[in-house]
């Protein structure tokens, strides 16, 4: 899913095998959900999806999908929009992999297959209406994997561990040293490094920016998050970092709020109630975590 | 240095999605029965005052009535991974007097004679429920012990509920048992008896099912069985049957308005006995999130048939008789509020009720009894949570 993958349990010595065992268990259930839903897979459900698109045949989906999709439909309805998965085919022209920007004069057209309400989605299949269409679960996909991972080790009964995909955190009670665990919240202006350090015991950490996955053109250093309505990477805040009961809510809202101009964004995640920091893209701190942390 | 932080939140947003969230199945596990994630202690007053009688329907005696002060004590706890705990105090402090019967006024109207004397009693009420949780349901078992000057009960209770592998369906059965002992004091009013028992056999069938995300309904039926002293030793002219057989149908739907946050919520009950009473009770309540705040207004209306036995001034030439204002033919109208916030792990509660009845409310025809009861009902609590 475009990253790293790391899970930590906190267990007994006896427990060994046990643990070994639901790690394998873990790995293969995140495995699974990348072949369904990684739009870098070319044998991908949603690669499928997309290649079908504007074809009329639909693709039968799996009941999985199907919710994850209707969080997706919700998301954009409460976005106004602005959380849209087919927004996806604007990455025909922002290469983010490259680093490059190829044909800017294609994005009117593809302006046309964007719009989550061309998506008809059924309880058993999925067609996109509009030729050139594609759906791109990112801001949701990783988040609810880091979620499945995490009720996976409760279910095996572990209430103690942490689970990072690729900076999207599920820590389950506390550490090994019965702490709350620490998570560093990474400096936009120097990934590398931590600003500040939260505690959190049973909740999530997801963290949005526009810092990484860039394209620079002559001064100007666009984000990977692409605005659905312009087809330009929005210009609003380097990252938004949320704290939510788990991680698909926690990474929803602060994708949202990272494709909202700075005020609008601060709005967003006090409507959502829900812990936040805000890295404006002039470098200023905003939020209730900055009181909190340090 | 870094801080802890404390996640709890319920705005409408979140709740939106979370609303969206409950399909998936990372998130089932969330919503199989579990033991409260904390330890949650709470204590409850609520002050019970009813209405004096009118002047005019008193033939003798004082027409002030009941107070009771309720204050409840209770204390919740998870045990290890699949167990809670939970101990329930309550005292109920009492004072006032009551209807003893009903006479012919000098008007030619059935009137009052009230149970002269104050009356001051305490009971006091413990209870102890064990519950033991699974992935698809739980099941409990609660004792309790209730004693006051005239009065000892003793009961056991057994609840099992399951839910549906997709966790929209909850099938709900309990089952109790009572066992009661009717010492009457005598120094009061005149009473025919000293010691007397009765026994209580109730259970419950129910079935909940969630329609969509925000919408879910119930329906249950109970049935009660008593057999033994039945009658109101306080009471000159009450005589009834030692049996009391008792059916109850109940219906409920609760709807989530996602754009006002907000729930609706009705409900419906039907009862029936084998003493010829029949009644209905209908609620509509408004469940409105403010923020941490919720507040929620009620609405109650309830209708009773009269028992077959009773007549406003009993005709004790009958094998039974009662002239006993709860056996009557009557309407009720509640109208109450209720409010609830939530400090981090502090929830404070208050709510206040107004309950009045009439003859002329009831659906029922029925002769008008004199002692009918209005009340006012207040209530404040306080509960902390900690791991």
């Amino acid at each position: 899913m475009g990253g790293p993958a790391k899970v930590l349990v906190v267990h007994s010595p006896k427990d060994v095998t046990q643990v070994k065992r639901l790690l394998n268990d873990v790995e293969r259930r995140l495995k699974e959900l990348e072949q369904k839903w990684s739009r870098y897979k070319p044998d991908s459900l949603i690669s499928l999806i997309n290649a079908r698109a504007g074809s009329g045949i639909a693709t039968e989906v799996d009941a999985e999908t199907y919710h994850l999709l209707e969080v997706c439909r919700k998301l954009w309805t409460e976005s106004d929009g602005l959380f849209d998965p087919t927004a996806g085919v604007l990455r025909q022209v922002w290469d983010f992999q490259r680093g490059t920007l190829r044909e800017p004069e294609k994005l009117p057209a593809l302006l046309h297959c964007i719009g989550f309400d061309r998506v008809r989605v059924s309880s058993s299949t999925v067609q996109l209406e509009k030729p050139h269409a594609e759906l791109d679960l990112g801001g949701v996909g990783k988040e609810y994997a880091a979620d499945v991972a995490a009720a996976m080790l409760r279910e095996a009964g572990y209430k103690n561990g942490l689970v990072e995909l690729a900076g999207d955190i599920v820590a389950l009670g506390h550490n090994p040293n019965r702490s709350p665990w620490q998570v560093g919240i990474r400096d936009p202006a120097s990934p590398e490094q931590s600003h500040m350090t939260l505690e959190i015991e049973n909740a999530a950490v997801a963290t949005s920016g526009s810092y990484y996955r860039t394209i620079h053109q002559g001064d100007h250093q666009y984000s990977h998050l692409l605005d659905p309505r312009t087809g330009w990477p929005a210009e609003g805040p380097r990252s938004a970092t949320v704290i939510a009961e788990n991680c698909l809510i926690a990474g929803a809202v602060s994708t949202v709020a990272c494709l909202k101009k700075t005020s609008e964004a601060s709005e967003w995640l006090e409507e959502s109630g829900l812990p936040w920091l805000l890295v404006s893209a002039e470098g200023a701190l905003l939020g209730p975590l900055c009181q909190k942390s340090s | 240095m870094s801080k802890l932080i404390m996640l709890r939140t319920d705005s409408r947003l979140v709740r939106s999605l979370g609303a969206t969230l409950t399909a998936l199945p990372a998130y089932q596990s969330a919503l199989a029965d579990a033991p409260p994630a904390f330890t949650e202690v709470g204590l409850r007053y609520s002050h019970y005052s009813e209405d004096s009688l009118p002047e005019e329907r008193v033939i003798f005696g004082s027409p002030s009535r009941y107070d009771i002060d309720v204050t409840q004590l209770w204390i919740e706890a998870p045990v290890g991974g699949a167990w809670s705990i939970a101990l329930d105090v309550q005292n109920d402090a009492m004072s006032g007097a009551s209807p003893w019967f009903v006479g012919l006024g000098l008007d030619g109207e059935p009137g009052v004679i009230m149970s002269g004397a104050s009356i001051e009693d305490n009971r006091v009420e413990v209870g102890v429920t064990t519950r033991y949780f699974w992935a698809d349901g739980n099941a409990g078992l609660a004792i309790s012990h209730s004693e006051e000057d005239d009065y000892e009960a003793l009961s056991f209770a057994f609840d099992v509920a399951w839910n549906s592998a997709d966790n929209s369906r909850t099938w709900t059965a309990s089952a109790s048992s009572s066992n009661d002992n009717v010492s009457p004091v005598k120094e009061r009013i005149p009473v025919f008896i000293d010691e007397e028992s009765l026994n209580t056999q109730s259970m419950y069938f129910g079935v909940s099912q969630i329609l969509s995300q925000t919408k879910i309904v119930r329906i249950g039926l109970s049935y009660t069985q008593s057999e033994g002293y039945l009658t109101d030793p306080y009471k000159f002219a009450d005589r009834r049957p030692d049996t009391h057989d008792k059916w109850t149908l109940s219906a409920g739907y609760r709807q989530f308005m996602v754009n006002m946050d907000a729930a609706l919520q009705a409900d419906y009950r039907y009862y029936h006995d084998d003493w010829g009473t029949d009644s209905h009770t209908i609620e509509i309540g408004w469940h409105q999130n403010l923020g941490k705040h919720v507040l929620a207004p009620y609405l109650r209306y309830y209708t009773q048939g009269e028992a077959d036995f009773f007549s406003p001034i009993a005709d004790r030439s009958q094998p039974f008789y009662a002239d006993d204002y709860r056996l009557s033919s009557y309407g009720a109208l509640t109208a109450g509020v209720r409010w609830t916030v939530q400090f981090g792990d502090w929830g404070i509660e208050a709510q206040a009720e107004r309950y009045r009845s009439n003859n002329d409310w009831s659906l029922f025809d029925g002769d008008a009894a004199p002692a009918l009861v209005d009340f006012w009902r207040a209530t404040v609590g306080l509960s902390w949570r900690f791991d």
